[in-house]
């Protein structure tokens, strides 16, 4: 064991750390929930990839600087550190492009990826249905073979970003005699085919930040089957033990959000102090967020040396999720009285971001597979309890 | 000893439920979201007309005379459908206020407010924030000089503020000329505990019928819902996830009753009894809408589906009326003071 960065790391740090102080654009960008905000989004992407930093992970030749998952996360701190804008392509960049990384053919890997880093082609996630939402198994939108062509019909919903976005990944059911989890496929889709629709769904912030994806007869080129033909429940496991285990949420956001919240109550401290179980929750805040820290490098440095992530993953998913809520409600018991205020008096800047971020935390017990479904994963899978 | 409601006091719930509940739909409140600020003076005329809004004001000034013991169940309805509509404001907080001055003045007042002549609001005494200003008469507040005074609206200067439940219009208010002296600052302490107690109150008794309406929501939704064939209300996790929010609700809502009983009553711990119902009612709405989103799935996350009406009132009734900081403080101060009683015989005494 060495808890010390090499040199190398250190010097990578130094790198991000300039470039970012270069390069974050002083103003906050708009919502990448709305079309002004996404076009922006997706310029930061350009300029993060000029700086070839769209995705360090990556080969050099994808456009990326073939680091190691340490330095991606030594990236992600500096990353947050900056107040750099969200990644609008995160479903691409962290979850789509692993997979590929393991599941693609060459030419798929030079195809998607560096178009993936430019922010050119911004990617949505099509696994839900309305019938099928913890439920994966019961995906039933079709995509049936015809020469050299994928015909996808059906419908996905609450595919994050896809109001926008340019294509969509996801499961779908190429064997239509099949049941559960046999005869899926993990495709492709451009979502500016003919045939798909895309309904935009507003979130309980009013933006739309998901929607719901028709397709009627749409063909796709059968080259966007990723994996084997059949294969898709293990291609998608693999992008899902991404999602939960490591990429989708670094312990840099978090560990910003905790500093914030250390910060808000040391300035409202008089007042905090009414409430004990504040300062407890802050300090539990800044506890759990620096364990998600020291997990990750943990689980880092086993995948570095050549191990798998496992079942475990879902014990990532829920603690995230369940930190970042409680952080949230904590920072609005702070604000007190005026914690439900978004603008119109000095000071609610700041509560507007609580408050935001305080919504969006309540979907995080929802989203990549609910924590009562983690729960069960958890126990069944990694403790061995009876189904 | 009967901790029970009368016969009667359950029937004017009930009757009052039916007509919320038709009345004020969540696509009521969702036009009046979409109307940028402006009140639904229908729904306030209809109130009017059906006695709601003058209940609680004594039968000699025109009113039907209800106290707080009576009133808490009509308040807990009004949260159920998160009427947004000062209802229980003025039944609450402003009349009882007024009801607690001596003079014509607010005798005045009182007789307008039956009549529908005009609206009154207060001044929230924490923030100096106001709740529907713009469609007020007057605005209860302290002065600098602590005297409570009556302030026209007219001519003030009114700053609306945007809450995260749209449904909440509340205003920054600075009145234009000194209001009018209802009451010089020698009471200004049992005033403005009194004031604080009252909107406490409001807030907490709504929070019971909000966390209910949320579970009702959940409830139906989890057995409609199938997922793996059955229907999600059958897992064990979803079924838990709500019986924690019932557990939470049965147990705030004495504490509530028992808060009303003495504030008729003048007990002389009713503002603990208040605080004491505030801090449980609340986090039992917030248990209500973490859980009950949770157990929607990303339904619940979108804005068409109504759940997310009441989430948001439940954090305006949370902060509003004494955050849980200020009524942790108020109760620990006394539980640590050396003449408070505890033990099994202190509860009533
Ligand atoms: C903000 C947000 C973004 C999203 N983005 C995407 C996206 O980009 N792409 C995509 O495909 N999907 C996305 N989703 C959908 C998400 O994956 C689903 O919401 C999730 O899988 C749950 O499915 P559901 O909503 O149908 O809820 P349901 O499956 O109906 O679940 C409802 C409740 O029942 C519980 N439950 C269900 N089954 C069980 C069980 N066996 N045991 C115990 N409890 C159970 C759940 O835990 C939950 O509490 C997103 C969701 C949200 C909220």
């Amino acid at each position: 064991m060495d808890l010390s960065f090499s040199k190398a790391e250190l010097e990578f740090r130094k790198e991000i750390r300039s470039w970012l102080r270069e390069n974050v654009p002083e103003e906050q960008l708009e919502s990448f929930d709305t079309q002004v905000g996404f076009q922006q989004h997706r310029d930061w992407e350009k300029t993060l990839h000029a700086g070839n930093w769209g995705m360090v992970t990556w080969p050099k030749e994808y456009g990326g600087r073939g680091c190691s998952l340490i330095e991606w996360l030594i990236f992600e701190e500096e990353y947050y550190r900056a107040k750099a804008p969200l990644r609008v392509n995160q479903n691409g960049l962290f979850l789509l492009g692993p997979t590929l990384m393991e599941f693609g053919s060459k030419e798929q890997k030079e195809r998607f990826l560096p178009k993936m880093a430019l922010g050119e082609e911004i990617w949505a996630q099509g696994w839900s249905e309305p019938n099928a939402g913890s439920d994966m198994a019961a995906i039933r939108t079709k995509a049936i073979r015809k020469g050299e062509k994928y015909v996808v019909t059906g419908q996905k919903i609450w595919s994050t970003r896809a109001v926008w976005a340019d294509w969509i990944f996801g499961m779908f059911r190429t064997d239509p005699q099949s049941e559960r989890h046999h005869g899926l496929s993990f495709i492709l889709v451009p979502l500016h085919s003919k045939g798909v629709t895309i309904r935009p769904i507003a979130q309980l912030n009013g933006l739309t930040g998901f929607a719901e994806v028709f397709f009627d007869e749409v063909e796709v080129p059968a080259d966007c089957l990723l994996g084997e033909e059949g294969d898709g429940w293990k291609v998608a496991m693999a992008t899902a033990g991404f999602e939960r285990g490591l990429m989708l949420r670094s312990p840099a956001r978090f560990q910003e959000t905790a500093r914030r919240l250390v910060d808000l109550y040391k300035k409202n401290k008089q007042q905090a102090d009414n409430d004990p179980s504040i300062r407890e929750a802050v300090l539990r805040a800044y506890l759990d967020a620096e364990s998600y820290c020291l997990l990750t490098y943990q689980t880092a440095s086993r995948l570095v040396n050549g191990g798998h992530i496992g079942p475990e993953s879902s014990t990532n998913k829920v603690f995230w999720s369940e930190l970042d809520q409680s952080m949230h409600s904590t920072a609005l018991s702070i604000i007190g009285a005026r914690a439900d205020l978004m603008s119109g008096i000095t000071g609610t800047e700041l509560t507007a971001d609580w408050l935001e971020g305080w919504l969006f935390a309540q979907s995080g017990p929802i989203y990549a597979g609910t924590n009562e479904v983690q729960r069960n994963i958890i126990s069944e899978r990694m403790l061995g309890m009876p189904r | 000893m009967d901790f029970t409601f009368t016969e009667e006091q359950l029937l004017l719930r009930d009757s009052t439920r039916n007509l919320l509940t038709t009345e004020v739909t969540p696509s009521r409140l969702r036009k009046q979201w979409e109307s940028h600020g402006i009140a639904d003076a229908d729904l306030w005329n209809k109130m009017l007309d059906l006695g709601i809004i003058s209940s609680t004001i004594p039968e000699e000034l025109g009113g039907s005379g209800l106290n707080s013991v009576d009133f808490v169940l009509l308040a807990e309805e009004c949260g159920y459908v998160a009427l947004a509509e000062p209802v229980v404001y003025t039944a609450l907080v402003v009349v009882p206020l007024l009801c607690e001055l001596e003079g014509d003045f607010p005798r005045e007042l009182l007789s307008g407010l039956v009549k529908g002549d005009y609206r009154i609001s207060v001044a929230c005494p924490f923030t100096g924030l106001v709740e529907d200003a713009d469609t007020s008469a007057f605005v209860l507040k302290f002065n600098s000089n602590k005297d409570l005074v009556a302030c026209s609206v007219t001519g003030a200067e009114l700053s609306p503020i945007r809450s995260i439940d749209p449904g909440r219009r509340v205003f920054g208010f600075k009145e234009c000329e000194p209001g009018k002296v209802l009451m010089e600052n020698e009471r200004f302490e049992c005033l403005h505990e009194l004031l604080i107690n009252l909107m406490a109150f409001a807030n907490a008794a709504q929070s019971l019928g909000l966390s209910q309406r949320m579970l009702d929501l959940a409830v139906s939704y989890t057995k409609d819902r199938y997922q793996f064939r059955k229907p999600i209300g059958s897992f064990q996790a979803v079924k838990h996830l709500l019986a924690n929010v019932a557990i939470k609700l049965e147990f705030a809502k004495p504490s509530v009753y028992r808060a009303a009983h003495s504030l008729l009553q003048y007990a002389p711990k009713r503002s603990l009894h208040v605080s004491h119902a505030k801090i449980a009612a609340c986090e039992a709405a917030s248990l209500a809408a973490k859980n009950s989103l949770q157990a929607h799935g990303a339904m619940g996350y979108t804005w068409e589906y109504d759940l997310h009406i009441f989430i948001k009132r439940s954090l305006v009734l949370s902060s509003t009326g004494g955050d849980l900081g200020f009524h942790k403080a108020r109760l620990l101060d006394s539980l640590f003071s050396n003449d408070f009683q505890l033990g099994p015989t202190a509860t009533f005494s």
